[in-house]
């Protein structure tokens, strides 16, 4: 059996290559079907490691969470947390280990003459570099009392620095954001971009000073740390119920990786949904096209297949034959197909500089559906092929 | 008459109708015929008189209507598909008017074809084939295709192709009518080489000449056998 169906693949190959064009053609609906999937899939699948990967970096990590003024993020929060709720919070659910506090802002930086443009401006409490990561490439994180204090330092993103100050330190030079002067303490190391925001312009200040600039003593934001990273679920759940208490409102939201991980994955698997249906229905077509051709093939052949029969071929090797042969026309296109979508995806990632994911059970199972495809629609072809009376397929001219 | 006395054909009060639209056409009403291992035999008569017919039941390409084929010892009736399928490649070879070479395939694919269907491997196949091609005269004409061949040679193919898998019976329908004479009496020639080796032959022919190189002819008039007798003065292919 395995050593016939070798012999009726070559037999394949020879009458495929005997008729390139038209085999090329019929191929199609299945080049572009599978195309159409590998290319989404393979997309889809670096979006989602993309999208972890950043996840960390805006703050919600899988060791933490993230506490939003605002219940409906479309609509901008009227923020109601104050510096006095980290204590309050800690006080009120003691699994929490540390709370960092985040006020969102923009300015510009000027240092004599060079002023950059409008860059991200982050209040933020002095515990933010030893929990949300990163490290200093000169000078000092500000301290606790520089929080109190409301002092006016900052720390510079990589390329602020470079900017302003070109190959000289800026350490312990002083430089103005909204009119007001500012000691740059330190430079934080270069980590690229999350999304839109670039890392490395960006300007992080006492929380308390940027509340004073912008005439406010609310705070947008608590990345907020439980002792248990694994208990991040009971933690939020306390949290709740204090924050409603002290608040008197629901006006508030979480983030947390999982949850938006899960707003990504459902996208995502929207999009595919989609795709897959077009795809399912290019394929149909494409299989209707290989039946249609199959049948031709068999009008074609009725006298080779008489003399088939006459020379000793079993109507199970006709069947065979015709099914190897629009098997492999389908999996052509479906290899065809994998090349161009992955070829595609590759495309795209580099465009938009994500890096190619290749998702290996969406290979397989497109070169599984392909072959399927051309099997389910060769059955019928290939039945009428056998089923020729032998004679009248001999006689016929 | 070959030694051990049984027959490779015996067919018994054989008949076959065709329904064409409305109308039943018999083409075969009452035939007996024993034909011994080694014979060579000629099957004659008038266009529609049921020789096809009569070659394609004892090729099991088609079953009679009613009566009994032994084929080889082999009760042909009681074969499914599959089975005469089987029997087709192993006991029956065919030679065509048309030759039916298959035009992709070159000489010795088309020869290595039965063996293929015999489940024989690769090169066991392809020596065969070829030691089949040389016995007929074409060693080095192997990788031609059917169209770089002429029609005496393509016939050769055939014959080679029919007798692949060692058939107990050649049958061969008009195996001269589409060549020119010479080319004509090259095969009958090979035919008496073949039965001169005990392969039994039938061909079917409405030439006299070329019947006269059997050893027996059956005369066949509207679906019954009128004439069954030995030829006496036996033409030599030259």
């Amino acid at each position: 059996m395995i050593y016939s169906i070798w012999e009726e693949m070559k037999q394949a190959w020879r009458a495929l290559m005997s008729n390139k064009v038209r085999s090329a053609l019929t191929m199609l609906g299945v080049v572009i079907g599978i195309f159409s999937v590998i290319t989404l899939v393979t997309i889809a699948e670096g979006a989602k490691n993309y999208v972890t990967d950043q996840i960390k970096n805006l703050g919600a990590g899988y060791d933490s969470f993230v506490l939003a003024a605002g219940k409906d993020p479309m609509v901008p929060p009227n923020p109601k947390f104050v510096y006095a709720d980290i204590a309050y919070l800690k006080g009120q659910v003691p699994e929490i280990r540390d709370i960092v506090a985040l006020n969102p802002g923009s300015g510009r930086v000027k240092f004599g003459r060079s002023e950059t443009k409008a860059s991200m401006v982050m209040g933020t409490t002095a515990n933010f570099l030893g929990l949300m990561g990163g490290n200093l490439t000169q000078g000092r994180f500000f301290s606790e009392a520089e929080v109190d204090g409301r002092r006016r330092v900052m720390i510079i993103g990589p390329t602020i620095a470079r900017n302003l100050f070109g190959e000289s330190d800026p350490v312990n030079e002083r430089v103005k954001l909204k009119g007001d002067q500012f000691l740059v303490i330190g430079v934080t190391e270069p980590r690229g971009s999350v999304g839109p925001l670039d890392m490395d312009k960006r300007v992080i200040v006492p929380i308390t000073t940027i509340q004073n600039m912008l005439g406010t003593n609310k705070i947008f934001r608590f990345n907020i740390f439980p002792k248990d990273p694994n208990r991040i679920a009971e933690v939020k759940e306390k949290v709740t119920v204090a924050v409603q208490r002290r608040i008197r409102s629901d006006d508030f939201r979480f983030l947390t990786q999982q949850g938006i991980l899960n707003i990504v994955n459902n996208v995502l698997a929207a999009l595919t949904g989609f795709v897959s249906g077009i795809a399912a229905i290019s394929l149909l077509v494409g299989g209707i096209g290989i039946m249609n051709i199959m049948l031709v093939a068999v009008n074609e052949r009725v006298r080779e297949i008489g003399v088939r029969k006459a020379v000793g071929a079993r109507r199970r090797d006709i069947v065979l034959q015709f099914l190897v042969e629009s098997m492999m026309i389908s999996l052509l296109g479906g290899v065809l197909g994998i090349i161009l979508g992955l070829l595609g995806a590759f495309l795209i990632m580099f465009f938009i500089k994500g890096t190619l994911v290749i998702a290996w059970w969406a290979v397989v199972m497109a070169t599984v559906v392909s072959a399927a495809v051309g099997i389910f629609f060769g059955v019928y072809p290939a039945l009428r092929a056998a089923r020729l009376d032998p004679v009248a397929a001999l006689r016929y001219e | 008459m070959s030694a051990d006395g049984r027959p490779v054909v015996r067919i018994t009060d054989v008949k076959r109708t065709y329904r064409m639209g409305t109308v039943d056409v018999h083409a075969l009403r009452g035939i007996d015929l024993r034909i011994e291992r080694g014979e060579f035999v000629s099957i004659m008569g008038p266009s529609g008189c049921g020789k096809s017919t009569l070659m394609h039941i004892l090729g099991c390409l088609d079953r009679p209507s009613a009566g009994a084929v032994r084929l080889d010892e082999v009760d042909v009736d009681e074969l499914d598909d599959n089975e005469l399928a089987e029997i087709r490649n192993k006991k029956v070879g065919f030679v065509f008017q048309t030759f039916n070479l298959l035009p992709k395939l070159n000489a010795v694919e088309n020869v290595e074809l039965p063996l293929i269907y015999a489940g024989v491997g690769f090169d066991e196949r392809r020596e065969k084939a070829a030691g089949l091609l040389e016995s007929v005269g074409l060693k080095e004409r192997m990788y031609h295709k059917p169209s770089e061949l002429s029609g005496g040679q393509s016939q050769r193919v055939a014959i080679a192709r029919s007798l692949a898998n060692g058939p107990s019976l050649i049958l061969a329908d008009e195996p001269t009518g589409n060549l020119d004479s010479t080319s004509g009496e090259e095969i009958i020639r090979l035919f008496q080489e073949l039965n001169n080796k005990g392969i039994t032959l039938i061909i079917v022919t409405h030439d006299q000449e070329i019947a006269e190189h059997s050893k027996r002819i059956v005369r066949l008039k509207d679906g019954l056998i009128v004439a069954d007798e030995p030829v006496n003065n036996r033409r030599r292919a030259s």
